[in-house]
Protein backbone atom coordinates (compact mmCIF):
# COMPACT_ATOMS: atom_id res chain seq x y z
CA UNK A 1 0.00 0.00 0.00
CA UNK A 2 2.85 2.14 1.10
CA UNK A 3 4.45 1.83 -2.06
CA UNK A 4 1.45 2.35 -4.32
CA UNK A 5 1.52 5.52 -2.45
CA UNK A 6 4.74 6.62 -3.09
CA UNK A 7 4.83 5.69 -6.51
CA UNK A 8 2.04 7.44 -7.25
CA UNK A 9 -0.65 4.86 -8.48
CA UNK A 10 -3.34 6.04 -5.76
CA UNK A 11 -3.28 10.12 -5.41
CA UNK A 12 -4.39 10.92 -2.08
CA UNK A 13 -6.68 13.81 -0.88
CA UNK A 14 -4.57 14.71 2.56
CA UNK A 15 -7.48 17.07 4.31
CA UNK A 16 -10.43 14.63 4.60
CA UNK A 17 -9.61 13.88 7.56
CA UNK A 18 -8.35 17.09 8.85
CA UNK A 19 -10.60 17.59 11.79
CA UNK A 20 -9.70 14.28 12.92
CA UNK A 21 -7.56 13.39 15.33
CA UNK A 22 -5.92 10.18 14.86
CA UNK A 23 -4.01 6.93 16.77
CA UNK A 24 -2.63 4.32 15.37
CA UNK A 25 -2.71 0.36 17.22
CA UNK A 26 -0.53 -1.88 16.28
CA UNK A 27 -1.68 -5.49 15.73
CA UNK A 28 0.58 -8.10 17.67
CA UNK A 29 0.44 -9.74 14.59
CA UNK A 30 2.06 -7.02 12.53
CA UNK A 31 4.41 -5.79 15.07
CA UNK A 32 5.71 -8.45 17.89
CA UNK A 33 4.50 -11.80 16.03
CA UNK A 34 5.78 -10.98 12.43
CA UNK A 35 9.39 -9.98 14.29
CA UNK A 36 9.49 -12.98 16.39
CA UNK A 37 8.56 -15.11 13.50
CA UNK A 38 10.22 -13.51 10.57
CA UNK A 39 12.86 -11.12 11.61
CA UNK A 40 10.81 -7.98 11.07
CA UNK A 41 8.29 -6.37 12.74
CA UNK A 42 5.82 -3.76 10.49
CA UNK A 43 6.10 -0.47 13.02
CA UNK A 44 7.57 2.21 9.92
CA UNK A 45 5.05 1.39 7.12
CA UNK A 46 1.47 1.98 8.51
CA UNK A 47 2.92 5.23 10.01
CA UNK A 48 4.31 6.31 6.78
CA UNK A 49 0.97 5.64 5.23
CA UNK A 50 -0.56 7.73 7.82
CA UNK A 51 1.85 10.33 7.36
CA UNK A 52 0.46 10.49 3.52
CA UNK A 53 -3.05 10.55 4.81
CA UNK A 54 -3.80 12.25 7.77
CA UNK A 55 -2.82 15.66 9.26
CA UNK A 56 -3.30 14.88 12.62
CA UNK A 57 -1.88 11.42 13.63
CA UNK A 58 -0.51 10.19 16.99
CA UNK A 59 1.32 7.29 18.65
CA UNK A 60 -0.59 5.59 21.62
CA UNK A 61 1.64 5.07 24.74
CA UNK A 62 3.70 3.22 24.73
CA UNK A 63 3.41 1.59 21.49
CA UNK A 64 5.45 -0.54 18.50
CA UNK A 65 6.71 -3.55 20.46
CA UNK A 66 5.68 -2.12 23.85
CA UNK A 67 1.96 -1.45 22.52
CA UNK A 68 -0.74 -3.35 24.63
CA UNK A 69 -2.85 -5.70 22.95
CA UNK A 70 -6.31 -5.21 22.30
CA UNK A 71 -7.39 -8.11 23.66
CA UNK A 72 -9.77 -9.44 21.43
CA UNK A 73 -6.93 -11.94 19.88
CA UNK A 74 -5.78 -15.31 20.64
CA UNK A 75 -9.51 -16.20 20.21
CA UNK A 76 -10.39 -14.55 23.21
CA UNK A 77 -13.23 -12.64 21.47
CA UNK A 78 -15.36 -16.46 20.77
CA UNK A 79 -14.13 -17.84 24.43
CA UNK A 80 -17.18 -16.78 26.06
CA UNK A 81 -15.59 -14.83 28.70
CA UNK A 82 -16.12 -11.22 28.06
CA UNK A 83 -16.02 -9.86 30.85
CA UNK A 84 -13.04 -10.98 31.49
CA UNK A 85 -12.11 -9.51 27.84
CA UNK A 86 -13.41 -6.48 28.67
CA UNK A 87 -11.42 -6.27 31.84
CA UNK A 88 -8.34 -6.75 29.74
CA UNK A 89 -9.65 -4.19 27.17
CA UNK A 90 -9.16 -1.33 30.20
CA UNK A 91 -5.36 -0.25 29.26
CA UNK A 92 -6.38 0.11 25.74
CA UNK A 93 -9.01 2.55 26.71
CA UNK A 94 -6.62 4.29 29.25
CA UNK A 95 -4.12 4.90 26.40
CA UNK A 96 -7.07 6.32 23.90
CA UNK A 97 -8.49 8.32 26.37
CA UNK A 98 -4.59 9.50 27.38
CA UNK A 99 -4.32 9.93 23.44
CA UNK A 100 -7.06 12.26 22.92
CA UNK A 101 -7.71 10.92 19.59
CA UNK A 102 -11.38 10.83 17.95
CA UNK A 103 -10.02 8.00 15.51
CA UNK A 104 -8.57 4.88 16.44
CA UNK A 105 -6.61 2.95 13.09
CA UNK A 106 -5.35 -0.18 13.17
CA UNK A 107 -5.24 -2.49 10.37
CA UNK A 108 -6.20 -6.18 12.26
CA UNK A 109 -9.78 -7.75 12.26
CA UNK A 110 -9.30 -8.84 15.77
CA UNK A 111 -8.74 -5.38 17.26
CA UNK A 112 -11.42 -3.62 15.47
CA UNK A 113 -13.53 -6.01 16.46
CA UNK A 114 -12.47 -5.77 20.27
CA UNK A 115 -12.45 -2.03 20.10
CA UNK A 116 -15.34 -1.60 18.77
CA UNK A 117 -17.18 -4.09 21.49
CA UNK A 118 -15.47 -2.41 24.58
CA UNK A 119 -16.37 1.50 23.61
CA UNK A 120 -19.44 0.66 24.04
CA UNK A 121 -18.98 -0.90 27.56
CA UNK A 122 -16.56 1.85 28.59
CA UNK A 123 -19.04 4.53 26.90
CA UNK A 124 -16.90 6.50 24.78
CA UNK A 125 -18.83 5.50 21.36
CA UNK A 126 -17.81 8.74 20.18
CA UNK A 127 -14.48 6.94 19.08
CA UNK A 128 -14.40 5.61 15.70
CA UNK A 129 -12.51 2.79 14.88
CA UNK A 130 -11.48 2.10 11.22
CA UNK A 131 -8.80 -0.40 9.31
CA UNK A 132 -5.73 1.59 7.90
CA UNK A 133 -6.92 0.57 4.17
CA UNK A 134 -9.97 2.34 5.14
CA UNK A 135 -8.34 5.37 5.41
CA UNK A 136 -6.13 5.33 2.42
CA UNK A 137 -9.58 3.92 0.08
CA UNK A 138 -11.00 7.69 1.85
CA UNK A 139 -8.30 9.64 0.73
CA UNK A 140 -8.61 8.54 -2.86
CA UNK A 141 -8.93 10.93 -5.34
CA UNK A 142 -10.57 9.35 -7.57
CA UNK A 143 -10.50 11.00 -10.78
CA UNK A 144 -6.84 10.76 -11.58
CA UNK B 1 -3.49 -12.87 43.35
CA UNK B 2 -3.58 -15.40 46.34
CA UNK B 3 -4.16 -14.66 50.09
CA UNK B 4 -2.18 -17.94 51.35
CA UNK B 5 1.31 -18.82 50.56
CA UNK B 6 1.45 -21.87 48.28
CA UNK B 7 3.26 -24.69 49.96
CA UNK B 8 4.88 -27.29 47.86
CA UNK B 9 6.20 -30.46 49.63
CA UNK B 10 8.24 -33.55 48.29
CA UNK B 11 8.96 -34.11 45.24
CA UNK B 12 7.30 -32.68 42.15
CA UNK B 13 4.36 -33.89 41.00
CA UNK B 14 5.32 -33.95 37.55
CA UNK B 15 6.40 -31.65 35.16
CA UNK B 16 4.56 -30.30 32.19
CA UNK B 17 7.02 -27.81 31.69
CA UNK B 18 10.19 -30.08 30.52
CA UNK B 19 7.60 -31.56 28.23
CA UNK B 20 6.49 -27.72 26.73
CA UNK B 21 10.37 -26.97 26.63
CA UNK B 22 11.36 -30.23 24.38
CA UNK B 23 9.31 -28.42 21.70
CA UNK B 24 10.26 -25.28 21.74
CA UNK B 25 13.62 -23.78 20.27
CA UNK B 26 16.24 -23.21 23.21
CA UNK B 27 13.54 -24.63 25.30
CA UNK B 28 11.35 -21.24 25.16
CA UNK B 29 13.94 -20.32 27.94
CA UNK B 30 11.46 -21.15 30.54
CA UNK B 31 14.24 -22.41 32.32
CA UNK B 32 15.70 -18.60 32.45
CA UNK B 33 12.95 -17.06 34.96
CA UNK B 34 14.52 -14.01 37.12
CA UNK B 35 11.76 -13.80 38.67
CA UNK B 36 11.66 -9.89 38.45
CA UNK B 37 7.52 -9.18 37.50
CA UNK B 38 8.22 -7.19 34.38
CA UNK B 39 5.78 -9.70 32.86
CA UNK B 40 3.26 -9.44 34.98
CA UNK B 41 3.21 -5.54 35.44
CA UNK B 42 3.02 -4.48 31.89
CA UNK B 43 0.22 -7.84 30.81
CA UNK B 44 -3.71 -6.50 30.84
CA UNK B 45 -4.53 -10.59 31.93
CA UNK B 46 -2.48 -10.11 35.01
CA UNK B 47 -4.95 -10.62 37.96
CA UNK B 48 -7.58 -12.41 36.33
CA UNK B 49 -8.41 -15.29 38.19
CA UNK B 50 -5.88 -14.51 40.77
CA UNK B 51 -3.16 -15.53 37.90
CA UNK B 52 -0.66 -13.65 35.91
CA UNK B 53 2.32 -14.45 33.57
CA UNK B 54 4.81 -14.64 36.36
CA UNK B 55 2.90 -16.82 38.79
CA UNK B 56 1.98 -19.40 35.42
CA UNK B 57 5.49 -20.13 35.03
CA UNK B 58 6.43 -20.08 38.85
CA UNK B 59 3.52 -22.38 38.74
CA UNK B 60 5.06 -24.68 35.58
CA UNK B 61 8.74 -24.46 37.25
CA UNK B 62 7.36 -25.57 40.35
CA UNK B 63 5.57 -28.52 38.81
CA UNK B 64 2.19 -27.76 39.81
CA UNK B 65 1.05 -29.34 36.87
CA UNK B 66 -2.57 -29.53 38.14
CA UNK B 67 -2.89 -26.25 38.94
CA UNK B 68 -0.97 -24.90 35.73
CA UNK B 69 -3.60 -27.45 33.43
CA UNK B 70 -6.73 -26.59 35.43
CA UNK B 71 -6.49 -22.71 35.20
CA UNK B 72 -9.14 -20.80 32.64
CA UNK B 73 -6.48 -18.10 32.40
CA UNK B 74 -4.85 -19.70 29.54
CA UNK B 75 -8.28 -18.84 27.93
CA UNK B 76 -7.75 -15.63 28.97
CA UNK B 77 -3.86 -14.55 27.92
CA UNK B 78 -4.47 -13.36 24.26
CA UNK B 79 -1.06 -14.56 23.74
CA UNK B 80 -0.06 -11.06 22.64
CA UNK B 81 3.78 -11.86 22.80
CA UNK B 82 4.60 -8.15 24.86
CA UNK B 83 6.01 -10.27 27.76
CA UNK B 84 8.81 -11.66 25.65
CA UNK B 85 9.62 -8.35 24.23
CA UNK B 86 9.81 -6.78 27.95
CA UNK B 87 11.61 -9.68 29.40
CA UNK B 88 15.23 -9.74 29.99
CA UNK B 89 15.54 -13.29 29.25
CA UNK B 90 13.31 -13.77 26.36
CA UNK B 91 10.85 -16.11 28.33
CA UNK B 92 8.37 -17.27 25.83
CA UNK B 93 5.38 -17.65 28.03
CA UNK B 94 2.61 -17.25 25.16
CA UNK B 95 3.86 -20.60 24.17
CA UNK B 96 3.05 -22.29 27.61
CA UNK B 97 -0.49 -20.95 27.23
CA UNK B 98 -0.43 -22.30 23.75
CA UNK B 99 0.72 -25.62 25.21
CA UNK B 100 -1.60 -25.50 28.34
CA UNK B 101 -4.54 -25.19 25.86
CA UNK B 102 -3.28 -28.25 24.12
CA UNK B 103 -3.24 -30.11 26.94
CA UNK B 104 -7.07 -29.94 27.76
CA UNK B 105 -9.62 -32.47 26.60
CA UNK B 106 -11.47 -31.30 23.97
CA UNK B 107 -14.91 -31.40 25.47
CA UNK B 108 -13.53 -29.17 28.17
CA UNK B 109 -12.28 -26.19 25.79
CA UNK B 110 -14.60 -23.08 25.99
CA UNK B 111 -17.70 -24.28 23.44
CA UNK B 112 -17.41 -20.69 21.38
CA UNK B 113 -13.62 -21.16 20.24
CA UNK B 114 -14.44 -24.83 19.59
CA UNK B 115 -17.93 -24.20 17.53
CA UNK B 116 -15.78 -22.05 15.80
CA UNK B 117 -13.19 -24.56 14.60
CA UNK B 118 -15.66 -27.16 14.21
CA UNK B 119 -18.27 -25.23 11.28
CA UNK B 120 -14.47 -23.90 9.74
CA UNK B 121 -13.80 -28.16 8.99
CA UNK B 122 -17.10 -28.52 7.81
CA UNK B 123 -16.55 -27.18 4.23
CA UNK B 124 -13.90 -26.38 1.79
CA UNK B 125 -14.68 -22.06 2.61
CA UNK B 126 -12.87 -22.48 6.38
CA UNK B 127 -15.53 -20.21 7.29
CA UNK B 128 -15.89 -20.22 10.64
CA UNK B 129 -19.38 -18.56 10.29
CA UNK B 130 -20.22 -21.36 8.22
CA UNK B 131 -20.76 -19.70 5.03
CA UNK B 132 -21.01 -21.87 2.06
CA UNK B 133 -19.13 -20.91 -1.89
CA UNK B 134 -22.99 -20.07 -3.22
CA UNK B 135 -23.43 -17.16 -0.13
CA UNK B 136 -19.91 -15.91 -0.57
CA UNK B 137 -20.13 -15.51 -4.32
CA UNK B 138 -23.99 -14.05 -3.92
CA UNK B 139 -22.77 -11.49 -1.25
CA UNK B 140 -19.36 -10.59 -3.06
CA UNK B 141 -21.10 -9.89 -6.17
CA UNK B 142 -24.16 -8.19 -4.89
CA UNK B 143 -21.91 -5.80 -2.72
CA UNK B 144 -19.54 -4.94 -6.00
CA UNK B 145 -22.71 -4.40 -8.00
CA UNK B 146 -23.83 -2.15 -5.81
CA UNK B 147 -20.26 -0.11 -5.79
CA UNK B 148 -20.65 0.24 -9.65
CA UNK B 149 -24.07 1.34 -9.27
CA UNK B 150 -24.03 3.96 -6.28
CA UNK B 151 -20.09 5.46 -6.21
CA UNK B 152 -18.45 7.58 -8.85
CA UNK B 153 -15.39 6.50 -9.90
CA UNK B 154 -15.67 3.34 -9.00
CA UNK B 155 -18.02 2.26 -11.96
CA UNK B 156 -15.93 -0.59 -13.45
CA UNK B 157 -14.98 -2.08 -9.69
CA UNK B 158 -14.39 -5.87 -10.19
CA UNK B 159 -14.19 -8.47 -7.25
CA UNK B 160 -12.97 -11.38 -9.08
CA UNK B 161 -13.68 -14.90 -7.79
CA UNK B 162 -11.38 -17.76 -8.90
CA UNK B 163 -9.50 -16.05 -11.59
CA UNK B 164 -7.06 -18.56 -12.32
CA UNK B 165 -3.63 -17.18 -12.55
CA UNK B 166 -4.21 -13.80 -10.80
CA UNK B 167 -1.35 -12.56 -8.89
CA UNK B 168 -2.93 -11.75 -5.45
CA UNK B 169 -5.19 -14.80 -3.57
CA UNK B 170 -7.05 -12.51 -0.97
CA UNK B 171 -8.48 -14.04 1.98
CA UNK B 172 -11.43 -12.36 4.03
CA UNK B 173 -12.23 -12.38 7.64
CA UNK B 174 -15.82 -14.24 7.33
CA UNK B 175 -17.51 -11.90 9.80
CA UNK B 176 -17.27 -8.98 7.00
CA UNK B 177 -19.76 -10.84 4.04
CA UNK B 178 -21.90 -12.27 6.94
CA UNK B 179 -22.18 -8.89 9.15
CA UNK B 180 -20.46 -5.90 7.55
CA UNK B 181 -20.47 -6.68 3.92
CA UNK B 182 -19.63 -2.69 3.13
CA UNK B 183 -16.23 -3.46 5.12
CA UNK B 184 -14.97 -5.71 2.38
CA UNK B 185 -14.83 -2.30 -0.10
CA UNK B 186 -12.33 -0.36 0.90
CA UNK B 187 -9.81 -2.74 -0.02
CA UNK B 188 -11.22 -4.10 -3.36
CA UNK B 189 -11.03 0.35 -4.30
CA UNK B 190 -7.38 0.57 -3.61
CA UNK B 191 -6.80 -2.49 -5.79
CA UNK B 192 -9.12 -1.31 -8.28
CA UNK B 193 -7.54 1.70 -9.00
CA UNK B 194 -3.55 0.47 -8.83
CA UNK B 195 -5.13 -2.54 -11.30
CA UNK B 196 -4.10 -5.19 -9.28
CA UNK B 197 -4.10 -8.80 -10.74
CA UNK B 198 -6.11 -10.37 -7.68
CA UNK B 199 -8.83 -12.84 -6.94
CA UNK B 200 -11.07 -14.41 -4.00
CA UNK B 201 -11.38 -17.88 -3.92
CA UNK B 202 -14.90 -20.29 -3.83
CA UNK B 203 -12.38 -22.24 -1.48
CA UNK B 204 -10.42 -21.64 1.28
CA UNK B 205 -11.07 -17.88 1.24
CA UNK B 206 -11.73 -17.36 5.15
CA UNK B 207 -9.06 -15.58 6.86
CA UNK B 208 -9.45 -16.69 10.09
CA UNK B 209 -8.18 -20.25 11.86
CA UNK B 210 -9.99 -20.73 15.28
CA UNK B 211 -8.27 -24.06 15.45
CA UNK B 212 -5.07 -22.47 16.21
CA UNK B 213 -6.55 -20.51 18.85
CA UNK B 214 -8.14 -23.96 19.91
CA UNK B 215 -4.64 -25.45 20.00
CA UNK B 216 -5.63 -28.52 17.96
CA UNK B 217 -2.36 -28.85 15.74
CA UNK B 218 -4.12 -31.05 13.41
CA UNK B 219 -6.88 -29.12 12.41
CA UNK B 220 -5.19 -26.39 12.41
CA UNK B 221 -2.85 -27.81 9.79
CA UNK B 222 -5.65 -29.42 8.18
CA UNK B 223 -7.37 -25.82 7.71
CA UNK B 224 -3.87 -24.19 6.34
CA UNK B 225 -3.70 -27.16 3.78
CA UNK B 226 -6.81 -26.00 2.35
CA UNK B 227 -6.36 -22.89 1.83
CA UNK B 228 -2.77 -23.66 0.53
CA UNK B 229 -4.19 -25.69 -1.95
CA UNK B 230 -7.05 -22.99 -3.33
CA UNK B 231 -4.52 -20.72 -3.55
CA UNK B 232 -1.90 -23.66 -5.49
CA UNK B 233 -5.26 -24.55 -7.72
CA UNK B 234 -5.59 -21.15 -9.14
CA UNK B 235 -1.99 -20.63 -9.90
CA UNK B 236 -1.66 -17.85 -7.44
CA UNK B 237 1.57 -16.41 -6.55
CA UNK B 238 0.95 -14.25 -3.80
CA UNK B 239 -1.61 -15.31 -0.47
CA UNK B 240 -2.33 -12.34 1.39
CA UNK B 241 -4.01 -12.78 4.67
CA UNK B 242 -4.73 -9.11 6.30
CA UNK B 243 -5.57 -10.75 9.61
Amino acid sequence: MLNYIETGRIKIDKTILNNNRVAYHDPCNYGRKSEKLFGYGYYKEPRLVLDYCVPNWVDLYPSKDNQFCCGGGGGSLTTGYNKERIYYGRKKIEQFKASKADLIVTPCHSCHGQFNNIKKEYKIEYLKIKYLWEIVADAIISKN
Amino acid sequence: MSEEPIKISGKKKSIFKDKVMSLLPEGGNLNLCLTCGACSSGCPASGLEGMDPRKFLRMASLGMDEELLSTNWAWMCSMCQRCIYVCPMKIDIPQLTFNVRNSWPKDKKPKGIRGSCDVALRNDTCSAMGTNEEDWRFVVEDVANEVRENQPGFEDLQAPMDKQGAYYFLNQNSREPVTEPDEMVPLWKILHKVGADWTYGSKGWAAENYCLFLAENDNWEKIIRIKAKAVDDLGCKVWLNTE
